[in-house]
Formats: structure tokens, C-alpha cells, sequence
């Protein structure tokens, strides 16, 4: 029995627990709106994706909170184009997180089936969760993406994984 | 089975809208329907001419196709015209051996049925969308084909109602927080009527009716009047509405039998007004609309109906 509970507690200690790697709620601001309806539009749009758990839009500041399903794969170009086939544009897109075993080099991190790019310095060291703004056509207005649009140029790309530019 | 029950609730029984302050009562905005939504109108107008009630009742349907091309069907009914033209509508007169044939006066007030007269098909493309916070500007081009017969006697065109034809329009819409003011205008190239009716001696008496090429400008406005400010999806919304219609239009031009006719009343002449549309509009549950307004004219007027003129409808959108 002893020596069952010295094993139980040498894998609690030597293998932890962790969060998968994965985006676990976004942040988005949506140009356009001015009113519940409008409101509800994107909200409905946003709910029909799979791998969104739950949104709770706040119309006064025009912006949703977005829940995602746990051990889904999040596709963040697919909630920047619900928005538009609402029939309104991102403002911004702010995404959190949960880097399992991110491989920071320079300003590119590979975590999992992703990459990211980062614009300034990264901040990510291995493990945990950071707040990305997600830069790029489908996550910024127009104009403001045009303006940086010669910096947003790829870098890190590995094949065959998404590349996210953020900030 | 639970997933399945909450996409028939989020497909059916939370439809959604546009923005609430441009959804206009008789005009369309520059903003197009979120891809794959249905929209499903009911609405129609009223008026008496004389002591006759002419009524007019619609079915729109409409669809996103894309998040900036909505299509359009409509299907109207209405009592505004009989199946045919009025036998007395032309007369003639001679001179020498020269005969003139012109229009005579309309009689008004007279009890036609009711009859399907066709179904309109439309399109919007929104091409220009610059949004802010709480703020947009849109513009959008239409289109319009009407395939309706009815013995329409007059020289303005109304399409999708009275008149067979196209049309073809640019809309501006800007929105900024509780308002909403937008600039629908265009062309409408109308059809003709034509028509065979047996005349004095046994023969045919062919009549065509051409209509005047119309230009048309609708001025709206609105402004959300309720609730100030946003608690709850289930906030009735109050909005209302002021929108200015105005039509200018050539005379008609009229043959019986090959032979030009002159028209000589000033329903068949050409014409210009500007009515205006005061109305207000209910959302309730950010899932149905109610709206009803009242047409009077401003400059001129129109011949093709009788003033006040009563608009009413009611609509609501699914999500596919």
C-alpha cells in the first residue's frame, strides 16, 4: 500500500498537471453596432461556431466576451468572418492563451500546431497563459491595417501550421 | 439530441437584426442581410379613393447570400385597377378627314377585385462599408425587376405594385449612434400594357400603354427612441421615422391600333411630387417588427393613389 503511495505521489510530482495548448476566450471590439439588435446579429453568428462555448456581448462598449470549448480547435479567422457576415467589422481581436510548451526564437514562438509572430519582443517563455492582440486583414479595421500592413510580413512560418501575427 | 434542440432554438427562435434606426418603413438601407439570413415581410397600404378602399397586400422574402448581396421576391395583391383597361379611356374626334384620339377624364371610386399581380425580384450589393465605433456609412447599388400585368392607367411607374419594368438605384446610409439618415435614388425603366379588347364593330381594339421613364429619390431618417440605453435582448425598441419619397416621370405614350393617342388628363401627363412618410416602428423582443406610417404629400402629388395613405408591416428574420 505504501509503496502504491509513493508511486501516486512520484507522478503527481514528476508528471503535473497541465493545460493543453489552446486559445481559451477572446476579447472582440466590433465596429458598426449601435444596437441591440445589431448586438444580437453577432452574438448569433458567433454561437453558431462550434468550437465557441459561450458570448456575452456588451453593447455599450460594442465588444463581446468569447468563451472557448475546452479541447476544441479554435479558429480565430472563423470569428473575425462571423462578424463580417453579420454585416459588420472587427475592431479588435484580443485573444488568451494557454501556452503549453511555447519555443520562443527571436520574436517567433511554436506552440503546438501554431506559430506565432510576434511584432515586438515576445512574451512568452514556455508555459502559461498571455493576452495576444491579433494583428492582420481579418483582426484589425481597414485603414489601420493598411498602415502597418508592410510589417506584417511572415517570418515564422513552419508548413503546416497556423501563423498568427500578434502583438 | 440537446445540441440539436439548441440550433432549432438559435435558428428559429432568435432571429436578428439590423441596425433598428435604419430599418426604414418604405425604404431600403445601404446595409445588406448577414449571410444566410431570411427575412420574411408582410406589409401592405391603404387609401380610400372616394368612397372605394383601395388596399394593396405584399409577401417580401428575403436572403443573404453573401454578407454584402441580398436578393429579394415579392408577391403583391391588390384591388387598384380592373382586369382591364377602361372601355371609355380613349375617345377621338374628327376633323375633316384627320381623326385625333385622346384620353378622356377617369372616372375614380369605381369597385375593382382583387387580383395577384405579379412578383417583383430585387438585388442589393453593398460595395462601400466604413465603420467605426457605434457609427457607420454604407453604400449600396439595387436592382429591381418587376413582372406585373395589371391595366395600370397612369404615367408613373410603381413597380413590384402597378407596373411592369426595372430599375436600378444607389443608397447611402449613415448611421451614427440613435440616427440614421439615408439617400435611396435611380431610375426605373418601365415596361408597357398592352392589351386586346373587342371594339365597336367586332374587331380587336389593341391598346399599349408605355410608361414614363421615372427618377426617383427617397430621403429617411430615423431615430431609436427607446430605450435610451441597452439592458437586456428583450428591450421593445421604439423607433421612428421620417422619409420623404419623391418620383419624377415622363407622360406616357399611348397607341390604339397603331394610331398615337394624346393624353389629355394629367394622370397620363408628365409629373413630379414628394410625399412624406412620418412613422414609427416597434421591436419587440429583439426578434419582431411592427411598423405602420402615413403618406401625405408634400409638393405635388401622386395620381396613382389618394392621400392619407396608410403603410403597415410586420417582419422578422431567421437565421438558416
Amino acid at each position: 500500500m505504501k509503496i502504491l503511495q509513493f508511486l501516486l505521489r512520484l507522478f503527481l510530482t514528476v508528471i503535473p498537471f497541465t493545460a493543453p495548448a489552446q486559445f481559451k476566450s477572446a476579447m472582440v471590439g466590433v465596429n458598426g453596432l449601435t444596437c441591440s439588435a445589431c448586438s444580437k446579429t453577432v452574438e448569433l453568428a458567433i454561437r453558431k461556431l462550434a468550437f465557441v462555448q459561450d458570448v456575452d456581448m456588451n453593447l455599450e462598449q460594442t465588444e463581446g466576451k468569447i468563451v472557448f470549448r475546452e479541447n476544441s480547435e479554435v479558429d480565430l479567422e472563423k470569428v473575425a468572418n462571423a462578424v463580417k457576415d453579420a454585416g459588420f467589422s472587427v475592431r479588435y481581436l484580443n485573444a488568451l492563451y494557454h501556452f503549453q510548451s511555447g519555443v520562443p526564437d527571436g520574436n517567433c514562438v511554436v506552440d503546438g500546431n501554431k506559430v506565432f509572430q510576434f511584432s515586438d519582443k515576445t512574451k512568452v517563455k514556455d508555459t502559461g497563459e498571455v493576452n495576444l492582440l491579433l494583428l492582420g486583414a481579418p483582426f484589425q479595421p481597414r485603414k489601420e491595417y493598411l498602415s502597418m500592413k508592410s510589417s506584417i510580413v511572415p517570418l515564422c512560418a513552419v508548413a503546416e501550421k497556423k501563423l498568427y501575427f500578434v502583438k | 439530441m440537446m445540441k440539436q434542440f439548441s440550433s432549432i432554438v438559435v435558428l428559429f427562435l432568435f432571429p436578428f437584426f439590423l441596425c433598428a434606426q435604419e430599418l426604414y418603413i418604405y425604404s431600403e438601407p445601404a446595409s445588406a442581410l448577414p449571410k444566410n439570413a431570411l427575412g420574411v415581410r408582410l406589409f401592405g397600404y391603404s387609401y380610400e379613393e372616394l368612397k372605394e378602399q383601395r388596399n394593396l397586400g405584399a409577401l417580401k422574402l428575403m436572403y443573404g447570400i453573401t454578407h454584402n448581396i441580398t436578393v429579394t421576391a415579392t408577391g403583391t395583391v391588390s384591388n387598384h385597377h380592373d382586369k382591364m383597361l377602361p372601355s371609355n379611356l380613349i375617345t377621338h374626334t374628327h376633323e375633316g378627314t384627320q381623326t385625333y384620339y385622346q384620353t378622356n377624364e377617369f372616372q375614380r371610386g369605381l369597385n375593382y377585385p382583387y387580383q395577384f399581380n405579379g412578383v417583383s425580384i430585387g438585388a442589393k450589393y453593398r460595395f462601400f462599408s466604413r465603420d467605426a465605433q457605434n457609427e457607420h456609412f454604407r453604400m449600396a447599388l439595387t436592382g429591381e425587376g418587376s413582372y406585373i400585368q395589371t391595366a395600370h392607367d397612369e404615367a408613373e411607374p410603381t413597380l413590384m405594385d402597378d407596373t411592369k419594368g426595372y430599375s436600378i438605384g444607389w443608397i447611402g446610409t449613415y448611421l451614427y449612434h440613435h440616427f440614421a439618415v439615408s439617400l435611396h435614388t435611380g431610375v426605373i425603366l418601365p415596361g408597357s400594357y398592352k392589351e386586346t379588347a373587342p371594339d365597336f364593330f367586332g374587331g380587336d381594339l389593341r391598346t399599349k400603354i408605355e410608361y414614363g421613364r421615372a427618377a426617383f429619390y427617397n430621403l429617411s431618417a430615423g431615430y431609436l427612441l427607446f430605450p435610451s440605453k441597452y439592458k437586456s435582448y428583450s428591450d421593445v425598441n421604439i423607433n421612428i421615422y421620417a422619409e420623404f419619397v419623391g418620383k419624377s416621370y415622363d407622360a406616357a405614350t399611348i397607341t390604339q391600333n397603331g394610331d398615337n393617342v394624346v393624353p389629355q388628363t394629367d394622370l397620363l401627363k408628365k409629373g413630379q411630387y414628394i410625399d412624406v412618410y412620418p412613422g414609427i416602428q416597434a421591436i419587440i423582443q429583439s426578434n419582431l417588427r411592427i411598423d405602420a406610417s402615413v403618406g401625405l404629400p408634400l409638393i405635388g402629388k401622386s395620381y396613382v393613389r389618394f392621400y392619407p395613405v396608410f403603410m403597415f408591416g410586420i417582419q422578422r428574420y431567421f437565421f438558416l
